[in-house]
C-alpha cells in the first residue's frame, strides 16, 4: 500500500489540501472479521462462496470506477465508490474500505486533481485483498485468527 | 388458547441489497439468529416490492442506495404493497 495515500500526503508533496483521510494501519483483511464470516457460515462452502462473489462484484466495480474516472464521470464514480466499502467490511478488507470512502468523498476538483491517484490505490489495495481472501479459502479453518 | 398448545413462530425476513457480498452475509445472518427463519433475499427492489404484495415478512433489511430506486423510495412503495395485516414500520 503507498504510504503517500494513507498519510494524506500526495504523491507530488504538495501543500494543497488533502482530504480527510484516516491513518490505516491494519492488515489487508482483517483476520478476526474472516474468522466471524467462517463461524457464521458454518461450513467452507459459504465461506468461498462469499469471497467468490466479492472478488467477481469487486473486479467489475474496479473496471467500472476506471471507466467512469476516465470519462471524467464524477457521478458514477461516486456511486461505484459508494457500492465498495460495506462489501469490503463484510470481508475485513478494511483499508479497500476506507480506500473507498475516501474516494466517494473526493470533492469534484479533488477527483480531477487526485482521483487517479486515489483510484490507482483503491485498485492496488483490491489485488492484495484478492490475493490474501483467495489464500484464506484454501488455509485450513483455524489458522485466520493467529495468522 | 389452551395452554398446552405450541404455535410454530417462524419468522420471514426480506433482504434487500444489490450488492451480492452484502445480501449472502445478511441473510446468512438472519438465519444465524432463527433457525426455523425464513429469508427472501433480493438485488432488485422492485422484484422485492412484487415479492411483498404476496408475502408479509416479519423483519426487512435494505441497503439505501440501490438501482431503481433508492432505500427511502423502497420503503414508500413497500407499505403501498402493504396488504394490511402487518404492523406498522418506522
Amino acid at each position: 500500500m503507498p504510504q503517500s495515500f494513507l498519510s494524506g500526503r500526495s504523491a507530488a508533496g504538495d501543500g494543497a489540501r488533502q482530504p480527510p483521510l484516516r491513518l490505516v494501519t491494519t492488515a489487508t483483511v482483517d483476520r478476526q472479521t474472516l474468522a466471524s464470516l467462517r463461524a457464521l457460515g458454518g461450513d467452507d462452502a459459504f465461506f468461498a462462496g462469499v469471497v467468490d462473489d466479492f472478488v467477481a462484484d469487486g473486479v467489475t466495480l474496479v473496471a467500472a470506477l476506471r471507466r467512469a474516472a476516465a470519462a471524467g464521470d464524477i457521478a458514477a464514480v461516486r456511486e461505484h465508490a459508494h457500492a465498495l466499502p460495506s462489501s469490503a467490511a463484510h470481508v475485513g478488507a478494511l483499508r479497500l474500505h476506507a480506500l473507498a470512502r475516501s474516494l466517494h468523498d473526493l470533492r469534484p476538483d479533488e477527483l480531477g486533481t487526485r482521483g487517479g491517484e486515489v483510484l490507482d490505490n483503491l485498485a492496488l489495495e483490491f489485488r492484495d485483498v484478492r490475493r490474501e481472501l483467495r489464500d484464506a479459502v484454501t488455509r485450513p479453518e483455524g489458522q485466520d485468527a493467529s495468522s | 388458547m389452551p395452554r398446552d398448545c405450541k404455535v410454530a413462530l417462524m419468522a420471514t425476513v426480506l433482504v434487500v441489497d444489490d450488492r451480492v457480498t452484502n445480501r449472502a452475509v445478511l441473510s446468512r445472518l438472519a438465519a444465524a439468529a432463527d433457525a426455523d427463519a425464513e429469508v427472501h433475499a433480493f438485488a432488485d427492489p422492485r422484484e422485492a416490492i412484487a415479492w411483498a404484495a404476496e408475502h408479509t415478512p416479519d423483519l426487512v433489511v435494505t441497503d439505501f442506495k440501490m438501482p431503481h430506486m433508492d432505500g427511502a423510495e423502497f420503503t414508500r412503495n413497500f407499505r403501498k404493497a402493504d396488504r394490511g395485516d402487518r404492523r406498522a414500520g418506522p
